[in-house]
């Protein structure tokens, strides 16, 4: 059986794996370049929480300059986030339902080899390559990444999905998510769209509802010192961590603002300034004296692990839901 | 060894088709005693039937005390029905050239001839053809 | 007499809620080929699936050697199946099928398998997808007879052969049936060549068993009775009246009895295949709810 599986998936199997080599090829041409770059530029400084020291540009002036330079973290940032859907609609969706739609089961499921190992046998093997791919690509990624993501993005929600070992656990689910699709719809291409559909939402779902509840966040706080006028891309580590909410609260512990700012006249107007134009010499000393500071609800950056090794769990968990699902259906309700 | 037709239009028996084809071969001494009919395999790649309606017809024939079977080798011929009507066959078949011509000669097409032979066949015997 | 195929009130309804087969019972004797008659629609296809395994019964039973059918590999591997229209893999070559059935089949016979492809003369290295229905039709064939089942199941084979191919195919058949003990249970709508290859008969019309039995014993047992017109009811009770016509005068019936027919008021022939099957094909369920619409002795179909 497992010579035939592999007979139908190897030319499927050979462009994901000459795909995935040119480009662990190209990230390990171009890591140390990125890691030198980063260092050298006075990014590492800002990653640090400091000020750079190259004068004229700000640190928010740096990591765009950076990131024009190296499009390839945004691109493959993407990739990865869409790999697993890939994999789901054409690996998934037709591994049942081609065989429906062409006929070919009528051949499979013949042999003196039961539906379930049949299935077994396809879904491990496509399974597996599935995951090494996933796997190699996320890992050289994250690796390649590691020291921009030093900047202290990489746990929030735009580039969490597409680091570590979520990919991994996206793939094989969505792999046996497509699968099952298919068994049920019974034809590739509708299987293939319903396959993309349902898995965007459940990671939309997961990624909005279940991952902020699954671990407890921290809270700290800190005098608000951010005013309506400020710039804010002068702290990039000062949050750095997936911030959930911040809210501005005064000393009798009245939240006064949940925006994490709070609007130059309306604090101008609780300290009786002139609302016009407060200068922020005189903001500050308002802020002080009304006890004014800010609570943070957040994930901080070294929680990325954690907060992943959870997240696979759950898609683990719903792969092995969603692969009895599909086992129990080719079993007994096809025919 | 004979090769077997079966005509699917005939409305007659596959098997008793074969017996037929047996027997006629037994009458102009296409077959004779001893020799060997086709295996049922070779039978079945012939015309494609199925090997229970060779295995009939043998044992039709069998029955007829005209073949036997030989466990491992195959079915034989144990009798003609040529017998020594089968010399005769030579001269009959000149005079009916003969007769053939000459009913073309009249005019009569072939189905007009078979149409004779037969009810005179018939008046002759006083019973159906097989 | 051993039972291949035996079912019990068995009845398939699909999802969009069409009986497909209904309340049928049946015993298919091994050894034998048994031929499957009916219109398109008439439940064959799902019989043959349900055979198989591939299929699921709604109700009622089937086993194939007392088993339910696809229920353990080591039952899968007692049947051979050529679907309708013979699916292949179109990537696969005709060797790679090969490799498929003996990667997949303990009982695989390579040589046999091997020694067919080479008569048919089959480039072994030529993807399924570019091979004639024929030529799909008889690697189909090959890939079922290898596996060494116990049980042959072909859902018209030959339906879109051409005449040559459809006789290479039927000699591959048959040979195959004379090489080993074999149940083969073929569906067709060429009447000739049901005559010519199988020795049992099943008559299905909307997904109901219209008749079964031995060839021989179906031909034994029917007759064509002619002559003045008369009301079939009054028949003596052993003869069942198949089919029945009328025209002015006459009384055309087929009827369905073991004794001879006594009266001498009948003109008695015999029946051959071709019309015992379409009579019962046309014949309504009850005779008496369809009032027959009859030319030359046959009904009119639906």
């Amino acid at each position: 059986m497992t010579w035939l599986a592999w007979r139908q998936f190897r030319a499927r199997a050979a462009v994901a794996l000459v795909a995935l080599a040119v480009v662990v090829l190209l990230l390990a041409v171009t890591g140390p370049r990125l890691a030198h770059d980063f260092a050298a530029g006075g990014l590492a400084d800002c990653a640090a929480g400091r000020e750079t020291d190259t004068g004229s540009l700000t640190c928010g002036d740096l990591v765009r300059g950076f990131i024009d330079r190296y499009p390839l973290v945004r691109l493959l940032g993407t990739a990865l986030v869409v790999l697993p859907a890939m994999i789901g609609a054409f690996w998934g969706a037709p591994l049942v339902a081609g065989e429906l739609e062409a006929g070919t089961h009528q051949v499979a499921w013949v042999q003196s080899v039961t539906r379930t190992r049949w299935l077994a046998v396809k879904l491990s093997l496509v399974g597996a390559v599935a995951v090494v791919v996933t796997a190699i690509l996320s890992l050289a990624f994250t690796w390649w990444a590691s020291s921009s993501d030093r900047l202290g993005s990489r746990i929030s929600p735009a580039h969490f999905a597409q680091r570590g070992v979520t990919p991994v656990a996206y793939a094989a689910f969505a792999l046996v998510l497509g699968t099952a699709i298919g068994s049920v719809i019974r034809r590739t291409l509708p299987a293939m769209a319903t396959t993309l559909a349902v898995f965007f939402a459940v990671r939309q779902a997961v990624e909005s509802w279940a991952r902020p509840r699954i671990l407890d966040p921290i809270e700290i706080s800190h005098p608000t010192f951010t005013f309506y006028t400020d710039e804010p891309a002068g702290r990039v580590a000062a949050d750095s961590g997936w911030v959930l909410s911040t809210q501005t609260l005064d000393s009798a512990g009245q939240v006064l603002s949940s925006g994490g700012t709070i609007r130059d006249d309306a604090a101008a107007t609780l300290c009786g300034l002139p609302t016009a134009s407060p200068t922020k010499a005189q903001l500050d000393a308002c802020g002080e004296s009304l006890g004014l500071h800010d609570v943070v609800t957040m994930f901080p950056a070294d929680r990325f692990w954690t907060l992943q090794a959870a997240e696979a769990a759950i898609f683990v968990v719903l792969t092995g839901a969603v692969g009895a699902f599909c086992f129990w259906w080719v079993r007994q309700r096809i025919g | 060894m004979i090769e077997f037709r079966i005509d699917s239009r005939s409305g007659v028996a596959p098997y008793q088709q074969l017996v037929h084809q047996v027997k006629q071969a037994l009458r102009l001494g296409i077959l004779r005693e001893g020799d060997q009919l086709p295996t049922v395999k070779e039978v079945v790649s012939q015309v494609a039937i199925n090997p229970n309606t060779v295995l009939k017809a043998y044992r039709e024939l069998e029955h007829e005390g005209l073949a036997a079977g030989r466990p491992g080798k195959g079915t034989f011929v144990t009798r003609s029905l040529a017998g020594a009507s089968l010399a005769a066959h030579q001269a009959l078949r000149r005079d009916l050239v003969h007769w053939l011509t000459a009913a073309r000669d009249a005019g009569l097409d072939d189905d007009s001839i078979d149409a004779l032979f037969q009810t005179t066949l018939r008046a002759g015997t006083g019973e159906g053809v097989a | 007499m051993t039972a291949a195929v035996k079912t019990h009130h068995l009845s398939k309804r699909y999802r969009r809620g069409r009986w497909a087969l209904l309340d049928c019972t049946l015993t298919l004797p091994a050894g034998k080929v048994v031929g499957l008659v009916g219109v398109n629609g008439a439940g064959k296809t799902t019989l043959l699936h349900l055979a198989v395994g591939l299929l699921r019964p709604t109700a009622g039973t089937i086993s194939v050697f007392g088993e339910p059918p696809a229920a353990r590999a080591t039952q899968l591997a007692r049947i051979g199946l050529v679907a309708q229209d013979a699916p292949l893999y179109p990537t696969l070559t005709v060797a790679d099928h090969l490799r498929l059935g003996r990667s997949l089949n303990p009982g695989w016979d390579h040589e046999t398998a091997a020694a067919r492809i080479d008569r048919l003369g089959l480039d072994a290295d030529q993807p399924a997808g570019r091979l004639s229905g024929g030529q799909r039709a008889q690697i189909a064939l090959t890939l079922a007879v290898a596996k060494r089942p116990d049980v042959l199941v072909l859902d018209e084979p030959v339906a879109s052969l051409d005449p040559l191919a459809r006789r290479e195919f039927l000699q591959g058949l048959m040979e195959a049936v004379a090489a080993r003990k074999l149940t083969v249970v073929l569906s067709s709508h060429l009447l000739g060549d049901i005559e010519r290859v199988c020795d049992h008969l099943v008559v299905l019309a909307d997904g109901r068993v219209r008749v079964a039995g031995d060839v021989e014993d179906l031909l034994a047992t029917h007759k064509v009775l002619r002559g003045r017109r008369r009301d079939p009811r009054r028949l003596p009770a052993d003869q069942h009246v198949v089919q029945a016509s009328h025209t002015g005068r006459q009384t055309t019936l087929l009827v369905r009895t073991d004794r001879p027919i006594l009266d001498p008021a009948w003109t008695v022939t015999e029946i051959n295949l071709e019309d015992l099957v379409l009579a019962y094909m046309a014949a309504p369920s009850t005779p008496a709810e369809r009032p027959a619409v009859a030319r030359n002795g046959v009904h009119v179909g639906r």
